[in-house]
């Protein structure tokens, strides 16, 4: 084991072509982190076209590297002007931005910089540890379990998505795990909705789906609604190097904090569909009640802002656990992750601790080695990388639509896949506009073909009464138990609202 | 009822009908894991519409602030805590604001940025990329991102110069070159 984890650090160190990729990719992640309108799964599913030709190392490592520093950027624009990129930075706006106001945006940045850094590499290494301990559980599983793991991963994600309506979340799932059939039956050889297209055999290209699903819709809509403008100017953000100093400080000052909301985040993330925001909000919620002096938070506290930076970059490194050796992303964006890892050869699931180990380990060392480049780097560009949030998001929807569309062609080298591309994105454009949730449909499309095996192998072995297994009865207890409980909660909060309208 | 979002009900329904219909012309093992996806998913979709149309049609769909969804999440901490919270963010501090644009217009953008997204896509199917790319970025960044022609002009010129050197020169992959260019190249060639 020892020789595995230090042969892949030395591997990957060692070879200046992953370096060079890493830097590359921590570039990209952190202006990504930045920019207006373009979010982490999308920034994947735009990268994906680039990795085609890397071995699988090379092309994990460049993709886990971008995915796991965007959100170490994404909190620039929350601190400085009270923009939140996405859910996962809005607990960090709350005391970051009133530090600002009160002139000490380099503290706050300083210190959420490197909480966030920090919480990356804490993360990695609780999952690590957590390699040895879940081994035996991992290798213990059927296939029985893995069709109830793919229904599991659904039934979380479209709860915590559904915005309030599991059944909108499970419909959208199944709808990508329906969308997984297409192509030749793997026990009959039929072709299932393929027609007269031989481009279908294959099944339906991931990339493709993904593009269309998420990434066509959120340009559609930016271009609809046009730029955000910031009315906060620059001069608001002015701050000295010794403030950014002072404010990385507070890591180390608050460095009981930082290792239990890194280790909150990370067992967070391990929970499928749980993802970023619940981690930030938790840990927040977590910092305010064990501190000495609650009433300072919500005023520029910088625990505020540290707690939930390690919590919701500390999940990263969890959410990868579930997502590598059970083949159920942690997330909408590992799941987009996900589907590049197949497409690089890369097969999620147990095999990855017995046959792929030394890959796991490069993967753990890139979240711990990106996230020290992009805290060194971000030190010294943050003032800069600010400028990019007040780029008008309309200038950049015809460059992501181009990069979308040769995504969608370079997947599989079919003009075919373009038409394929347009029918998914009016569904895709369709479910945004009904404020429907999309994450689930990767999951279902990610899923599928691993969920129909599974089945199949489960009927072979034990037939239909394969659900009745110890451990398939406590999955279906879990799936049971959410349903009920997304129900439940529905009711009490239509209630509440009817009693409001009385 | 929601009528919005029993529409998308209604697009998902039929979906899945049409699915789970097909399958059935395939043998029992083909169609099996269409129909274990398929047949709950329409009674899923079914339930929705119930769902649908037990709420009152008079809900309004708010659109939500940042500044609101602040509020919100003063009111969750509170919960979590067991203490009154007051985050600055969500009562004192003046938030950026979006661009206001009005219904009719954003209703004109859809419009122009679906126009603009098939004429791309069908455009590289008959010309390929190296055609389209430039004409659509220059359009797309004059008519609708409202740029000066030969900003527009040259922003494309750079995109489509990179796009081609990253993917046939660097990356060896041969971007489409449309149905017809070929032909026409062909045709011209003596």
């Amino acid at each position: 084991m020892i020789d595995t984890m230090f042969g892949s650090l030395f591997g990957m160190v060692s070879s200046p072509q992953i370096m060079g990729l890493m830097l590359v990719a921590v570039l990209i992640g952190l202006m990504v982190g930045v920019t207006p309108g373009i979010g982490g799964r999308l920034s994947i599913a735009l990268a994906i076209p680039f990795v085609y030709g890397m071995d699988k190392v090379s092309g994990a490592v460049f993709l886990l590297t971008m995915h796991a520093v965007n959100g170490t950027s994404g909190q620039i624009s929350s601190i400085m002007f009270g923009v939140p990129g996405d859910g996962d930075d809005a607990a960090t706006t709350i005391d970051g931005h009133p530090m600002a106001k009160k002139g000490e945006a380099g503290r706050a940045l300083g210190a959420s910089i490197t909480a966030s850094g920090v919480g990356g590499i804490i993360g990695a290494v609780v999952f690590a540890i957590m390699i040895p301990v879940l081994e035996p559980v991992i290798l213990s599983f059927s296939p029985a379990e893995f069709f109830l793991l793919a229904i599991l991963g659904i039934t979380f994600i479209a709860f915590l998505s559904g915005g309030g309506n599991i059944f909108k979340g499970i419909v959208v799932g199944l709808f990508g795990m329906m969308l997984a059939t297409v192509g030749l039956d793997p026990v009959s050889g039929v072709g299932r909705y393929t027609g007269e297209f031989l481009f279908l055999w294959d099944g339906l290209s991931l990339v493709t789906a993904v593009l269309a699903i998420f990434a066509v819709p959120e340009m559609i809509a930016l271009a609809t609604r046009g730029g955000s403008i910031s009315k906060v100017s620059m001069a608001t953000a002015k701050y000295s190097w010794r403030q950014l100093l002072d404010g990385a400080l507070e890591v180390p000052r608050h460095w009981w904090l930082v290792l239990r909301t890194s280790v909150i985040g990370a067992v967070i993330g391990m929970i499928p569909g749980l993802g970023g925001s619940a981690a930030a909000w938790m840990c927040y919620g977590h910092a305010v009640q064990t501190s000495k002096t609650p009433e300072r938070f919500g005023h520029g506290a910088v625990e505020g802002v540290i707690a939930p930076e390690t919590a919701s970059n500390a999940k990263e490194g969890g959410s990868l656990l579930p997502t590598l050796f059970f083949g159920i992303p942690g997330s909408s964006g590992m799941a987009v992750l996900m589907g590049a890892f197949l497409i690089l050869g890369i097969q999620p699931g147990p095999a990855m601790l017995t046959d792929n180990l030394p890959l796991v380990w490069t993967l753990i060392w890139a979240l711990v080695v990106g996230n020290i480049i992009a805290i060194s780097i971000l030190f010294f560009v943050v003032r800069w990388a600010a400028r990019l949030t007040f780029v008008n998001g309309l200038i950049l929807v015809p460059f992501i639509l181009t990069l979308v569309v040769i995504g969608a062609y370079v997947s599989e080298g079919q003009w075919q896949n373009l038409v394929v591309l347009f029918v998914l994105s009016l569904i895709g454009y369709g479910l945004l506009k009904a404020d429907w949730p999309r994450a689930p449909f990767v999951i279902g499309l990610v899923l599928g073909k691993v969920a129909e095996d599974s089945l199949h192998k489960a009927l072979d072995l034990w037939g239909p009464g394969f659900f009745l297994r110890p451990l398939s009865l406590v999955l279906i207890g879990l799936i049971a138990a959410t349903v009920a409980y997304a129900v439940w909660k529905e009711v009490g909060t239509a209630r509440q609202r009817k009693a409001e309208v009385a | 009822m929601e009528l919005r979002n029993s529409y998308m009900t209604l697009v998902m329904l039929v979906i899945f009908s049409v699915l789970v219909g097909i399958s059935f012309t395939w043998p029992a093992e083909a169609r099996f894991m269409p129909n274990v996806v398929g047949i709950p998913a329409i009674l899923l979709c079914l339930l929705q519409l119930a769902l649908d149309a037990r709420k009152s049609s008079a809900k309004e769909q708010a659109e939500h602030s940042i500044t609101d969804e602040m509020r919100e999440a003063e009111a969750r901490v509170s919960r979590m805590t067991g203490r009154a919270m007051h985050f600055d963010v969500a009562h004192e501090i003046e938030l950026p604001e979006e661009v206001a644009v009005s219904a009719a217009e954003a209703q004109k953008r859809e419009k122009l940025a679906w126009v603009a997204f098939t004429a791309m896509l069908s455009s590289i199917v008959i010309f390929g990329f190296p055609v389209t790319v430039p004409l659509f970025l220059t359009g797309f960044l004059y008519w609708i991102a409202g740029l000066a022609l030969p900003r527009a002009a040259l922003y494309a010129a750079i995109a489509t110069t990179v796009m081609l050197l990253v993917f046939e020169m660097v990356l060896q992959t041969e971007l489409h070159r449309g149905i017809l260019t070929p032909l026409i190249i062909d045709w011209f060639r003596p």
